[in-house]
């Protein structure tokens, strides 16, 4: 453990460290343009050095793109990665405050923080929780993602029938493709681009990115007083420390979740913030800026992406089981390095894989500072014209949507789901559940058709105790919001 | 605005229905789940469409964003439709005059509408950013995009230079 602490921190492992968070950032910030994807691209890249620096780097590029998304979330309301969502939302809140610096470094402080924490779990916890995460089954999974359903629609303000409708909606349109059972094909009508469904990151920027575009556009004619985001002067350190110590347990609360669900084999970063937020909000009953601007909401979200990616990294070092998307990228760049993941590379490698883990903690301490003292750069951004912006945000909108398959069916996907987005807020469908359902729907179709394929009778799923307490958290819910929902 | 929440109902229910109709080509097991939610998404959209004609429903706030913009002047809203428009013709255009030349045009026309009053200024602008974008996904970003004539002189330019480079090594 010690060698490998030694070589994580020789000039050559810091100058991968810090390309890998830089590369990563600027990925992220680029709507479309994902972690998965800048890992995929730079894989080639690392056969130029050392198997310990190409993972190492690999780990820089995916850590920094996590963040990267969550500037121009924060900034200009256009998530860079489909991960960074549930960051837009707190964080534009937080910068038409005029506190943009205190978001962007609050974001980079809990990244960083939710990182180390998934780090230090790497490093110690590794054979424990990778056997722990085994006992997660379909009963298990259907439990979490219900309860993420029903906390995200029955808990929202406005009309509860119409975010039903957004989350069935979201639903049907995930069945589009191959059943994930049988292989059949639905709903494809002959069309070979559909048998893989609609791509989830051309989906999410035609809701976010596209859409900003056109409502940018709109803006740059509005007479009226200018809404925009003022970036503000103060740095706020003092209030950033505050805010750390005062919401300990969130951090630490968010980062479990993080690291746990990395750890499951189908819940990646883009799942990970809408789970941690909603468990959040079940705890911060009483903040009614919630979604809308909350400093809780940002660290939820924040800590759990990032301490999901080192949870994803886990089942992958120890059993060779990608956790997300991005996590098989690199089991396939570990492949292509003549690596084996599993049990045996600890044996086999043991400096290897810990000069990894020391400097995928460097590298969540280099995309810390990057955050915090870098944010002011950042703000470059603000100083164009929303017209300027627009253009920007729709040219690299199309790219990012081609660039997913090189496809221009996925460009014109993300232009359907423009269209769809601009539709359903029109006819005052909320556009959360829909995109919730749209992320978790498929590992929610899969899961309920194993559970019922494989279950022998309701007692079987009833003896499991973790399924039992979110079946029976989601029943109280839905009772709950009806009920208040009657008496009003 | 009530005739436009009953249309968009109706054709959420007309699309629903029309996936229904499919399902028999599909294998059963793998038809169950995709029947529900089709039954589910058009109780909904039933039970609101209900609501709406009884007066019942306290319709929500209109997002304060979309209600700008569909409220806007029809100046603006002219402009942005052509934005919009310049964007998806640039789709059309990108497989066939390739990469530089579309986001060039594309970039200009958008520049021209929403904020340089200028024309060449904006096109002095793309021009430079289309290149530096296209320099930089060929030789260090590793992402393809589509190519046209300019694309693969561009291409050939770099190619030059790089093999030019190892021969003076050599």
């Amino acid at each position: 453990m010690l060698q490998g602490f030694l070589a994580s921190l020789s000039p050559a492992s810091l100058l991968v460290e810090i390309l890998g968070v830089i590369i990563g950032i600027i990925f992220g910030a680029i709507p479309g343009l994902t972690a998965t994807l800048a890992i995929a691209l730079f894989v080639p890249v690392t056969f130029l050095m050392s198997a310990e620096h190409g993972m190492i780097m690999l780990g820089g590029i995916y850590a920094g793109g996590i963040f990267g998304g969550s500037i121009s979330a924060i900034l200009i309301n256009v998530p860079g990665t489909p991960a960074s969502v549930v960051t837009g939302w707190e964080g534009y809140a937080l910068a038409r405050e005029g506190r943009a610096p205190f978001a962007l470094s609050l974001a980079a402080l809990s990244s960083g923080v939710g990182g180390l924490l998934s780090a230090l779990a790497l490093l110690f916890l590794t054979p424990a929780l990778s056997s722990l995460a085994l006992t997660f089954g379909p009963p298990e999974y259907c439990a979490l993602l219900l309860f993420s359903f029903t906390i995200v629609t029955f808990m929202m303000d406005g009309s509860l029938i119409r975010s039903l409708l957004g989350l069935f909606f979201g639903l049907l349109v995930t069945t589009i493709g191959l059943d994930p059972v049988t292989g059949a094909a639905r709903f494809t009508f002959g069309n070979v681009d559909l048998l893989s469904g609609f791509n989830l990151v051309a989906v999410l920027v035609g809701f976010f990115c596209m859409t900003e575009a056109v409502y940018l556009a709109s803006e740059v004619f509005d007479e009226s007083p200018s809404a925009a985001v003022k970036f503000g002067k103060e740095r706020e350190y003092g209030a950033l420390l505050k805010t750390m110590l005062t919401r300990a347990v969130t951090y630490l609360r968010s980062s479990a979740i993080g690291i746990f669900l990395g750890i499951l084999p189908a819940i990646g970063p883009v799942e990970t913030p809408f789970i941690a937020h909603t468990i959040e909000r079940r705890f911060n009953r009483g903040d009614a800026k919630f979604g809308k601007g909350s400093v809780t909401g940002l660290i939820a979200s924040e800590c759990s992406i990032s301490a999901n990616v080192g949870g994803s990294l886990i089942p992958l070092i120890s059993l060779g089981i990608p956790g997300s998307g991005a996590a098989a990228v690199f089991i396939g760049a570990l492949t292509l390095h003549g690596l084996q993941p599993g049990p045996l590379l600890f044996q086999n490698q043991p400096v290897l894989i810990y000069t990894f883990f020391w400097g995928f903690i460097a590298v969540n301490l280099f995309m810390l500072l990057f955050g915090i003292f870098g944010a002011r750069y950042f703000a470059v951004v603000l100083k164009l014209s929303a017209g300027v912006l627009a253009t920007f945000i729709a040219f690299f909108s199309i790219l990012g949507a081609y660039a997913i398959n090189n496809s221009m069916f996925d460009v014109g996907v993300m232009f359907g789901a423009t269209a769809l987005a601009m539709w359903l807020r029109a006819l005052r469908v909320p556009i959360l559940p829909i995109v919730l359902a749209v992320i978790l729907g498929p590992q929610f179709e899969q899961q309920t058709l194993v559970l019922f394929t494989t279950s022998e009778s309701l007692k079987s799923v009833l003896e499991r105790p973790i399924a039992d307490v979110f079946f029976a958290l989601s029943l109280l819910i839905v009772v709950f919001a009806v009920g208040k929902r009657l008496r009003n | 605005m009530l005739n436009f929440n009953l249309l968009s109902l109706l054709l959420i229910v007309l699309g629903a229905a029309f996936l229904g109709l499919q399902t028999p080509q599909i294998a059963a097991v793998a038809r169950v789940y995709p029947l529900v939610m089709i039954a589910l998404v058009i109780a909904c959209a039933l039970a609101i469409a209900a609501q709406e004609l009884a007066g019942r429903s306290a319709t929500p706030p209109l997002d304060a964003k979309l209600a700008k913009m569909l409220f806007a002047p029809m100046r603006s809203r002219i402009r942005v439709l052509g934005f919009v428009a310049v964007w998806l013709a640039y789709t059309g255009a990108l497989p066939h005059v390739g990469f530089i030349v579309a986001t060039t045009c594309a970039i200009s026309i958008s520049l021209w509408l929403l904020a340089i009053r200028r024309p060449l200024v904006g096109v002095a602008t793309a021009t430079a950013f289309s290149l530096v974008i296209s320099i930089l996904f060929a030789t260090t970003l590793y992402i393809p995009t589509p190519s046209g004539p300019v694309d693969q002189l561009l291409t050939q330019a770099i190619y030059a230079i790089q093999h030019r480079g190892n021969s003076n090594d050599h």
